[in-house]
């Protein structure tokens, strides 16, 4: 079988078929459990399906309309978009900072690694359930220390409320909880970069910031794009949290696109525009995958890969 | 080379061979009978008369999968009596059940009380897994049974003897009951803070303008900060089905009511505005953050002395017993009266929550099932589920309180001991109360007649069963964004409607 040169990397027909083989089981795995679904979910959009009653008639693309028409979906859109920059910018800045401090030879260093890791293994069941006690206005540590006790706060924050506040609350919880696995990501490229570049560069005279900006940041470009596609994508579909946190409100106010989803199935009952809605937001996210991959080739590049 | 790619060969054959078979799924051959019925309908315009065949689908008990000997049944029994005291009591009748029926295994499979049980069930319904026996909501019931997701448990009630149970404690829908009442609860009481009312020189209120009054004089800020330090009340308005119980009962006081006994919208009479009116007024002497409260802030916010007053059921008594002993003893539950529609002799009507148990249709094994069913409410199960939170649970059947009081000679139980008075008052009281999605037309707003009558809303579910339910929303509309009740409660009124047209459409041959 001739094998173009296109497709063949420079390996012997052996060697692709075994590789072939290889990824194959992967391959039927995936095949069965996305793109199965994949397909069932695009037909299921085109569909008016009650949740519990089924149901087989078809609409087009009327669930598409219906959604963009719908002044709650560009709500949670906008409530998706912000929920997963602000969690994604702050969890960069602090996963690249934290990573640094723990790569530094100090006191304490490995309990410290341990600890950072903690509130990623909280379940998050519990994690609401604690930070939905937090900031309690009446009962809560947050307003006891801001309003009780420092009188930082004039009156009581509603926090959670709050209408326009609660989406803020859910962050900070956001940005806490899947903090660690930035830090872990950062401290590993990190822990690669070769001493010598940091000597030749101390030997050119560049300062601590100049060594971050000119090793450092270049040799962490590409996991920071990684890591900023894997954490949009699970930020930008993300639910449990925000659901256990809020439950959507107050008044949808905390709302986003996996909730709304969830509105669709099991409280209007519409199987069909839901499954319409999971495909937009599926495309925003190969759009924006289509977008990160750029950038990672781009990134790779520079680094002579 | 070749022997290489022979053994790479038989590995992923091996390989693919295991991964094929893991994934075939179990068959369960079911048998269904399927029933034709013949209809006449008259077309009335022609005066001719036309037959209609209708196929009619009888979802009857399956024939179970032959069992190898040896093997056991096993019945997952899903419950969201999650309250460590019903846990233990759930696990030694199932241990009672099991020594008895060495062949039987009830798995009992616990979820959050309050949580995801109707969510979980429509999902595993869904995927056909066995959902066995489980606790079901009764504004989902409609939409279930048609689904053919339930088994009908005529049986099982014939054998424990129908008598027994009380009205509101057994649904049926077409002739047949699907799901049956083990416990109630009722939401028309209220915990006050005696000794609050006291120092204020204050008497237990009885009428809304004496609630009102009460609740505003009990607010209070006790270090001048200008900042409440105590609530007079505590009016839950979050996003779910307590703010509908809490509303209910403004509702049926004020002689409203969501639909009539056809399913034709009540809620535009006036009185509904009053009702939605009296619900604000007394939310503006609670906390702020209310908006977002489900079932258990409340009870926090009363047992860490921040409100005087806080509308539950009996578990309020029993949390405060356990947490906050000198609060309980300063507390009193009195019925919770918001309205002047209170018929004679009775103490307040509100929303009357139940829970309920069904068999799902995709049960393995449904008379190992039905036997336990009927074991367990054939044994002491309910007077002992009640005695694990005593006051808040009610019998479903006749004779379970003389038998809980029976519980209380033999192995008393501290609480009751102390506040059995109050213990009695709740289960008293829980007589009253009604549901919107199985108690259509409760109220008679032309004439405020109340009346309980089994007659489920079909829609229910779309109204009551999710987040925001329907009042909340409305409510949410008010409280949180500012609008007028005049124009929240327009919008409610043609969301009932939306809802109600929507599923006739869909349903042109239902009549109520």
């Amino acid at each position: 079988m001739q094998i173009s040169k296109r497709f063949s990397f420079g390996w012997k027909r052996s060697q692709l078929i075994f590789a072939s083989a290889m990824v194959l089981p992967a391959v039927i795995i995936l095949a069965v459990l996305f793109v199965y679904p994949l397909f069932l979910a695009v037909k299921i959009s085109f569909y008016n399906i009650h949740t519990i009653l089924g149901g087989d008639k078809f609409v087009g693309f009327k669930n598409y309309i219906e959604i963009l028409q719908d002044a709650d979906f560009w709500g949670a859109l906008w409530r998706t978009v912000v929920w997963t920059v602000v969690v994604l910018a702050v969890q960069l800045v602090l996963g690249i900072l934290i990573a640094l401090l723990l790569n530094e030879d100090l006191v304490g260093k490995t309990i410290a690694r341990g600890l950072i890791l903690s509130p990623w293994l909280v379940p998050a069941i519990v994690a609401a359930i604690v930070w939905r006690y937090m900031f309690n206005p009446m009962l809560g540590i947050f307003n006891y220390i801001l309003f009780d006790v420092t009188h930082i706060l004039h009156k009581p924050f509603m926090w959670l409320a709050d209408p326009k506040m609660a989406l803020w609350a859910i962050i900070i919880v956001g940005i806490w909880k899947w903090l660690p696995f930035m830090v872990i990501m950062f401290l590993a490229r990190i822990q690669s970069i070769s001493i010598d570049l940091y000597d030749a560069a101390k030997v050119d005279g560049a300062n601590a910031w100049q060594q971050f900006w000119n090793v450092t940041f270049p040799w962490l470009s590409p996991t920071i794009v990684v890591a900023m596609l894997l954490r949009s994508i699970w930020l930008f579909n993300h639910f449990d949290l925000v659901y256990l946190m809020a439950y959507g409100g107050p008044v949808k106010s905390t709302t986003t696109l996996s909730l709304l989803v969830r509105d669709l199935v099991f409280a209007d009952m519409k199987m069909g525009k839901a499954s319409a809605l999971s495909m937009i937001m599926t495309v925003l996210m190969v759009v924006l995958a289509i977008i990160y991959f750029y950038y990672y080739a781009r990134a790779e590049e520079k680094l002579g890969y | 080379m070749s022997s290489k790619r022979n053994v790479l060969l038989i590995s992923i054959i091996i390989i693919m061979s295991i991964m094929m078979a893991s994934c075939q799924p179990t068959v369960i051959e079911k048998e269904v009978e399927v029933e034709k019925i013949v209809r006449q309908t008259v077309v009335v315009e022609k005066e001719v008369q036309v037959e209609k065949e209708v196929e009619v689908m009888v979802e009857v008990t399956p024939v179970p999968a032959a069992l190898p000997e040896g093997m056991t049944q096993i019945v997952p029994f899903i419950s969201d009596e999650d309250a460590p005291d019903a846990v233990k009591l759930h696990r030694d009748i199932i241990e009672g059940y099991e020594a008895e029926h060495p062949d039987v295994d009830i798995d009992l499979v616990l979820i959050p009380h309050g949580s995801e049980m109707t969510r979980r069930i429509m999902t595993s319904m869904a995927v056909g897994a066995d959902a066995g026996m489980t606790l079901i909501e009764e504004s989902t019931l409609p939409d279930f049974i048609e689904a053919g997701w339930l088994l009908p448990l005529d049986d099982v009630v014939e054998e424990i003897g129908r008598d027994r149970f009380k009205p509101q404690s057994i649904l049926e829908f077409h002739g047949h009951v699907y799901a049956i009442g083990y416990s109630g609860g009722t939401n028309s009481t209220l915990w006050i803070r005696k000794d609050m009312f006291d120092e204020a020189g204050l008497e237990p209120p009885t009428t809304y303008e004496e609630l009102l009054a009460a609740a505003k004089a009990l607010t209070r800020d006790l270090d001048g900060d200008g900042n409440i330090d105590v609530y007079g009340f505590s009016q839950r308005a979050g996003p779910g089905l307590p703010t509908t119980t809490s509303f209910a009962a403004f509702l049926y006081q004020n002689c409203g009511d969501w639909y009539d006994k056809e399913g034709n919208v009540v809620f535009d009479k006036p009185q509904v505005l009053e009702a939605i009116n009296r619900f604000v007024a007394l939310s503006e002497y609670s906390p702020p953050d209310a908006i977002s409260w489900g079932w258990g802030e409340g009870i926090s916010a009363y047992l860490a002395g921040k409100v005087a007053m806080h509308m539950y059921g009996g578990r309020l008594g029993n949390n405060a017993f356990d947490a906050a002993p000198e609060i309980r003893a300063n507390s009193m539950v009195i019925p919770w009266v918001v309205g002047e529609n209170i018929p004679e002799g009775w103490p307040a009507v509100g929303r009357g929550s139940w829970d309920y148990i069904a068999i799902t249709s995709t049960v393995k094994f449904p008379d190992a099932a039905k036997e336990f069913l009927t074991f367990y409410f054939n044994s002491d199960a309910i007077p002992r589920l009640m005695m694990s939170t005593p006051g808040h649970i009610l019998a479903p059947t006749f004779g379970a309180e003389e038998e809980f009081w029976a519980l209380q000679e033999t192995e008393p139980n501290d609480y009751v001991t102390q506040y059995g008075d109050d213990v009695q008052m709740l289960f008293d009281i829980g007589k009253y109360d009604a549901d919107p999605s199985v108690n259509m037309g409760y109220v008679n707003t032309d004439t405020c007649e109340i009346k309980w009558e089994y007659n489920p809303v079909p829609w229910g579910g779309t109204l009551w069963g999710g987040s925001p339910t329907v009042d909340a929303e409305m409510l949410q509309m008010i409280l949180v964004e500012g609008k007028s009740p005049e124009e929240a409660w327009q919008w409610e009124i043609d969301e009932l409607n939306r809802v109600a047209d929507e599923w006739k459409a869909e349903h042109p041959d239902w009549k109520p």
